[in-house]
């Protein structure tokens, strides 16, 4: 049964008034300039750090993508997304306190700052900017579209793709531009409580309303559905998909920002072990779903129906908690989203190509592109271009090229300026190339190709150039302060 | 032992046993388990696993100091 039109917009009402009042809370303690508005002045505490993580991290994806996903496909997309997981541990406890450390001592504020300074190559940083830029807008837009999608078929269409498609774009304006990282950070906090709520809610409400409890459940599981118990995905598919996620962590600018929020080394370490549990739990409910959709309502043809039918047999005011929960993940991703890009824009082209412009007119322009993004994601999302399939598919595999040049920030001294613009241009050209005309040599994602030559390209091209001055000062300034804090 | 040459080693160990976590995550389900229908199998696996890897994590972690 379709959820009414004004329970729906009585909702999303009050879970965007709620917003609003820590949004306004935010402000009051935002001090003036840019290290404040876009990374809280360094000084954010444990629960907004490791909540906001979380909610950037996990988008709309999880309970419509994944959830459908898994309906098609099985178990493997448990592999899939802890994989994720597990690769983002390791990269966390590695380079979160490293970037830190970086970001402390340098005074970066956004991810390719830290590269064009490192490497002493302003253009490093304005076309990493435009790499996140292109690759990130069509994956957000999408972001858009599924919630447009999600809130035409809950209502059986009297709530139209176009108001979803709004309410995503007022929310995000609002909560990013208002109080810039303070206010997404805890507004995030709220929001990861919500999806986290609204799914273990439906989680127990599905088990004893069609099951009876777990052990009939798992009973059913094993009889009607085993064959999406086994791993159903292809390897070399899988490998395709799962390489670029493994590095979200540090391809992904939104995330990568965070790492410099943290206000002590405690406070990072919560951040780190906060967002690990909070994934373990909100990716098993995601996966359980798919497979309680499977036995609920079998037979789709589309897999992500999966979710919108799965809502269609439960109460409407479940159906619109489980609907703001979806909506909360699609906000906080992509509010993060925007405000980092808006700071990449006034940080790393901007300031970078006008050195002696003043901080307040960064920060003006940073601020700018806020409503900018929003507004750019939402015509693409109305538009629909037939490219924004191509481009929100290649997103991961494009920003994953900027991964090389990270990773020889912090551990190749002869790393050179050419090597890493050269290393990102080769990678991200091949990966468009690769996805364009449907390339897949030997059987192995384009992407894949794309990180190896954008590595080889890196080591080929710095040996047949000269490294940056500061290029061992920074590696052992960076070690000498972590060795001090005993991290290694 | 040398503090430098105690990091290095612990640095190596963590290594070896992340990177071994990260084969066995590829290898296991796909070979030995591949075909078990059973949420018993690769979901359990993957699930284990995961955890595990959570918990040194927060192993890593504990030493960190400000």
């Amino acid at each position: 049964m379709p959820v009414r039109a004004d329970w729906i917009y009585v909702g999303v009402a009050v879970w965007f008034a709620a917003g609003c009042l820590l949004s306004c809370l935010a402000r009051k303690f935002m001090g003036p300039g840019v290290a404040e508005y876009f990374i809280a002045n360094r000084r954010l505490t444990a629960i907004p750090a490791a909540m906001t993580y979380a909610a950037t991290t996990y988008s709309a994806f999880m309970m419509v993508g994944l959830v459908g996903l898994t309906y098609k496909l099985g178990s493997s997309l448990l592999g899939f997304e802890l994989t994720y997981l597990i690769g983002t541990v390791i990269l966390l406890v590695y380079f979160a306190p490293r970037v830190w450390v970086a970001g402390r001592i340098y005074g970066y504020i956004t991810p390719p700052e830290l590269l064009a300074k490192r490497f002493e190559n302003r253009w490093i940083g304005v076309v990493a900017t435009l790499i996140c830029v292109v690759m990130i807008i069509p994956y957000a837009s999408v972001q858009y579209m599924g919630i447009g999608y999600l809130v035409e078929g809950i209502s059986g269409g009297s709530v139209p793709f176009v108001v979803g498609a709004l309410m995503v774009m007022a929310t995000v304006f609002v909560y990013a531009y208002w109080a810039g990282m303070r206010s997404v950070a805890w507004t995030d906090a709220l929001q990861a409580s919500i999806m986290l709520a609204s799914s273990i809610l439906l989680v127990f409400y599905v088990v004893s309303r069609f099951f009876g409890g777990w052990g009939p459940y798992v009973e059913q599981l094993s009889i009607k559905a085993s064959e999406y118990l086994k791993v159903k995905w292809p390897l070399l598919s899988y490998l395709g998909l799962v390489i670029p996620w493994f590095f979200f962590a540090l391809s992904n600018p939104q995330v990568f920002q965070r790492y410099y929020v943290p206000r002590d080394v405690a406070t990072l370490r919560r951040m780190i072990w906060g967002f690990a549990v909070f994934g373990f739990i909100y990716t098993v409910i995601c996966t359980q779903l798919g497979f309680m959709a499977r036995l609920v309502v079998p037979g789709l043809k589309v897999a992500d129906k999966a979710m919108p039918a799965l809502l269609s047999k439960v109460p409407g005011l479940l159906a619109l908690v489980i609907f703001v929960g979806i909506l909360a993940a699609a906000v906080s991703t992509l509010n993060s989203i925007i405000l980092t890009l808006s700071s990449m824009v006034g940080r790393d082209v901007y300031r970078a190509l006008r050195p002696g412009a003043p901080e307040e007119r960064e920060l003006l322009v940073g601020k700018l592109f806020i409503p900018v993004f929003a507004a750019a994601c939402f015509a693409f999302a109305m538009l629909k271009p037939g490219l924004i399939v191509i481009l929100s598919a290649m997103a991961s595999g494009g920003m994953l090229m900027l991964v090389p040049a990270i990773f020889a920030a912090f551990l190749w001294r002869r790393a050179t300026a050419h090597g890493v613009l050269a290393s990102m241009v080769v990678g991200v050209v091949l990966v468009g190339v690769g996805y364009s005309f449907k390339l897949n040599p030997l059987g192995l994602s384009m992407t894949i190709w794309g990180l190896l030559a954008s590595t080889l390209t890196l080591v080929a091209v710095s040996y047949l150039t000269r490294p940056p001055s500061i290029a061992g000062e920074f590696i052992e300034t960076v070690n000498r302060e972590l060795e001090r804090r005993n991290i290694y | 032992m040398r503090p430098i040459a105690r990091t290095r080693r612990r640095r190596l160990a963590w290594l070896s046993t992340f990177s071994l976590i990260v084969v066995l995550d590829f290898v296991v389900p796909y070979t030995l388990l591949k075909d078990i229908a059973s949420l018993a199998g690769s979901y359990a696996f993957w699930a284990i696993l995961t955890a595990i890897t959570i918990a040194l994590g927060y192993v890593y972690m504990l030493r960190w100091r400000d």
